[in-house]
């Protein structure tokens, strides 16, 4: 599951909960500090992650995550929006939403599968 | 002892306690960025140049680009989870 989804857990949240892919789980019970190292003990000091530093890690995830949802809403909303805002989203605003999203995950792709190849593996200019 | 192991060695209520305040500050900090673009941009297209305070109409233009904005980032999620989740 990429790091963006939203996982099954959440699902039932208000719509309105920006944050929805938050790490109450994490802060529940002792018990669930992430789901595959942090079950064995021994495997999370073997991997020399303690239960805050993994927390820390998806907390840092997370703000990825909410950091990129911000940057293309404010993206789509520019390119999709046009005039005064009506008193719902049409159908052929939403695509466009859809389309920006698509769009920009491809930039992203070309943009740096391009540099690595213009520059390789050493990353000389 | 540094950082990590101070953390490390806190009883569990007090992990709980850091963690839940860590979220809310993670929380209020994305909030904030995005009022902070979503106010930039309604401003943009619905506040006029003359007078000294919003009228209604521009208030209502406001109104409307907030909710807007508010479904443009939640299809934004919907998109993202469709094309990878």
């Amino acid at each position: 599951m990429p790091f963006w989804s939203r996982g099954s857990a959440n699902k039932s949240q208000d719509s309105k909960d920006f944050t929805s892919e938050d790490l109450s789980s994490f802060v529940s019970s002792d018990s669930n500090f992430a789901s595959s190292v942090g079950d064995d003990p021994l495997m999370t000091s073997a991997a020399g992650l303690g239960d805050m530093q993994q927390f820390s890690l998806a907390l840092r995830q997370q703000m990825m995550v909410q950091t990129v949802i911000n940057t293309l809403t404010d993206k789509a909303f520019e390119k999709c929006i046009t005039g005064k805002p009506g008193d719902s989203l049409g159908g052929k605003e939403l695509a466009c939403v859809n389309a920006t999203v698509c769009k920009w995950l491809d930039t992203n792709e070309f943009m740096n599968g391009r540099m690595a190849r213009k520059f390789g593996g050493g990353g000389q200019m | 002892m540094d950082a990590a192991a101070a953390l490390q060695s806190l009883t569990p209520e007090q992990k709980q306690a850091v963690m839940a305040q860590a979220q809310q500050q993670a929380n209020q900090q994305i909030m904030s960025a995005m009022i902070e673009s979503m106010t930039a941009s309604c401003f943009d297209k619905c506040a006029g140049v003359s007078g000294d305070r919003l009228d209604s109409k521009e208030q209502g233009c406001l109104a409307n680009c907030q909710d807007r904005f508010l479904d443009v980032r939640k299809a934004v999620q919907d998109s993202l989870e469709k094309r990878q989740g």
